[in-house]
């Protein structure tokens, strides 16, 4: 599991996760998750590298976004494949992790 | 059959991820099937180590068999009977406020593998997953009605 983070906007920072967000991936990924979480009001991860996702590394990505609501922001996910989606919306979560298709879907929903 | 036996450590899952690696070459298990057969086995695996206790010199068994056009995935442990498929669906929460992460990695199992099984037989329990390998052209995972 590769992860990097840019500036889409002032407000709004980019991670780039690639690779298996499984349990092995989930334990190099989780501090520096929670780490970005905790100090962007907006936060846009990129899924669309990410081959493979199980319930801890989902897990993850809704501590963040619980962090991230906290302070009056939003978490979405850019472009996951579709077995990925297939994960997401067999466990519930793809109301509170909405799913985006590419940047400007991404900056009019956190404008909104 | 192939036999993977993991000690009852999170440091194993990394093990058990290349060994899925190499076994979808060896077995030629179809992507599709490969993505269902993965996730059941991360979730069966990574509840066991998170929920049941340790105890010195027991393992975590893990098998694959084709039998037909069927993948058969085994997880066998020592720890107290737990039938996985008694447990009922974890609730959908509305909003972000109310999730709690739990439960999931049942229902993906329920969801991904045709069929469970799950027996207990001389303090060891066995739980058995189904994966049916999909017909010709037709690569997709297995999903329930």
């Amino acid at each position: 599991m590769d992860m990097h983070v840019t500036a889409l906007s002032q407000n709004i920072a980019r991670v780039v996760l690639a690779g298996r967000l499984d349990a092995a991936g989930a334990a190099a990924f989780d501090l520096p998750f929670s780490a970005v979480a905790g100090s962007n009001r907006h936060v846009l991860v990129d899924l669309s590298a990410v081959n493979f996702v199980s319930s801890i590394g989902i897990r993850t990505l809704v501590l963040g976004a619980k962090t991230i609501q906290r302070r009056g922001g939003k978490l979405l996910l850019l472009s996951p494949s579709s077995e990925v989606e297939q994960v997401l919306q067999t466990i519930g979560v793809t109301d509170l992790l909405p799913i985006v298709r590419d940047e400007a879907e991404a900056i009019a929903a956190f404008d909104g | 059959m192939v036999r993977l036996t993991l000690a009852h450590d999170r440091a194993e899952m990394g093990r058990l991820a290349a060994w899925l690696d190499a076994r979808e070459d060896q077995m030629a298990i179809p992507a599709r099937l490969a993505f269902a057969l993965r996730q059941c086995l991360e979730e069966a695996v990574a509840n066991l180590i998170k929920h049941t206790p340790v105890t010195a010199g027991e393992d975590i068994a893990v098998e694959l068999d084709w039998q037909d056009d069927t993948l058969v995935a085994a997880v066998e442990d020592s720890a107290p009977p737990f039938d996985p498929r008694a447990v009922p669906p974890p609730v959908r929460p509305a909003t972000l406020e109310d999730a709690v992460p739990g439960g999931w990695g049942i229902q993906l199992i329920r969801s991904f593998a045709s069929d469970i099984g799950y027996e207990t037989k001389a303090g060891r329990n066995r739980l058995t997953m189904k994966f049916v390998r999909p017909a010709t052209g037709a690569d997709a995972i297995p999903k329930k009605s």
